[in-house]
């Protein structure tokens, strides 16, 4: 027999969908945005580019740890249909990126704006989605992993 | 008769006031044939979820091993035991998507078995229509009492056409009548399509559902082998 298709899992929760997933990125866009508009490149200054990087990880994590029990109930339910852990996180890492670069688009235009050779950048930039995608998926890898985990299952 | 789950020996401990309390004694025996309709019967807290949670792979006991088909799936996951036998599980508390509506949950649940789309919509609709939930299918389980839920649980658990059905005190939220509906239901399940169904029950009548039964200890009680009887 085949295993359970991995896609239905981590694709049915990767769009960013609760109201902390929306605040994260409209406090990622607002920094993003006064980064673009009164620095030079954002990544191209060591005075400006500590910003991101701290900002990232912590609206990341507050917005996962908001609304815990429901998002546990959730995780319930998909490893009842099926899902595996794993997946579980792969699904979060997946939020986790887009709410990051949603955030970041302001950032993204002005690299695409300057005409200049981004590769550092634009490394520093995938980056960050990178920890955005890993820190949002921290809390759920906390969870999901817990000895009690499976204990919410019994009445 | 061949075994699709075996066994052997397998016992918990759990930390304790006094050291670690051991859950099933010595250890817990018993065979289940393909096939096989097997009621757990055992009161609150003598272990029957948590025998549901070893059997499916989420809880890894202490001692002893769990084979499926003949393969020793003893540290596997609840994923890697279901590509080795197509699996269902019906939990004690409701397990739903709380922001998907009730149709949407039971798509997620059937999107997973690589079934066509048309088949997954007609099984869909028969599970909806049987367990009455016509008028529930676009409400959100949130809203739902606690037996509606359960009935969720069912319709999904059911839709899926299982190999090997697990359900943990399925009739525990429902009320009389749609319990005794279910009760039928899971008998036809496993006579006509050779479903093999694993049930934990507290209620007497419906072990009765089945002559193959394993009867849990009180944990103070359980020192020494536990033996499933008959032709489990």
């Amino acid at each position: 027999m085949d295993r359970p298709s991995w896609a239905p899992v981590v694709l049915s929760g990767a769009l960013p969908r609760e109201l902390s997933d929306v605040l994260a990125m409209v406090i990622l866009g607002i920094a993003s945005l006064q980064l673009v508009l009164t620095g030079p490149l954002p990544f191209s200054s060591l005075s400006v580019s500590w910003v991101l990087p701290l900002l990232v990880p912590m609206v990341c994590i507050l917005a996962a740890l908001s609304n815990s029990p429901n998002r546990e109930r959730e995780e319930l339910a998909l490893v009842a249909y099926g899902g595996s852990s794993k997946q579980i996180e792969l699904r979060y890492v997946l939020r986790g990126s887009i709410v990051t670069i949603v955030g970041m688009v302001p950032v993204i235009f002005r690299l695409l704006s300057d005409n200049l050779s981004f590769s550092t950048s634009l490394l520093i930039f995938a980056l960050l989605v990178f920890v955005g995608g890993s820190t949002y998926a921290i809390p759920a890898l906390k969870r999901t992993r817990s000895a009690s985990f499976v204990e919410h299952y019994k009445g | 008769m061949n075994h699709l789950l075996e066994l052997k020996s397998v016992g918990l401990e759990y930390p304790a006031a006094e050291g670690f309390l051991k859950l099933y004694g010595d250890g817990i025996s018993f065979t289940i044939e393909e096939g096989a309709f097997v009621v757990v019967v055992g009161g609150s807290g003598w272990g029957k979820s948590t025998l549901v949670n070893l059997v499916l792979g989420l809880e890894k006991p202490v001692r002893g091993s769990i084979h499926m088909r003949g393969e020793d799936v003893t540290n596997q996951s609840f994923v890697n035991r279901c590509s080795r036998v197509k699996t269902a599980a019906v939990f004690q508390r409701p397990t739903a998507v709380p922001h998907l509506t009730v149709l949407q949950n039971l798509a997620l649940a059937l999107s997973m078995s690589g079934l066509p789309r048309r088949e997954r919509e007609e099984r869909i609709q028969e599970s909806v229509r049987f367990f009455g939930l016509e008028n529930l299918s676009h409400s959100r389980p949130d809203s739902l009492s606690a037996g509606q839920k359960k009935r969720i649980d069912l319709a999904r658990a059911l839709a899926v056409r299982p190999e090997f059905l697990v359900l943990d005190e399925p009739t525990g939220d429902l009320d009389s009548s749609m319990a005794n509906l279910v009760m039928p239901l899971l008998r036809g399940l496993n006579r006509e399509h050779k479903t093999t169904i694993l049930m934990t029950t507290a209620v007497p009548r419906h072990a009765s559902t089945s002559k193959n039964q394993v009867h849990l200890r009180p944990p103070a009680f359980q020192s020494g082998m536990i033996e499933a009887t008959g032709h489990v």
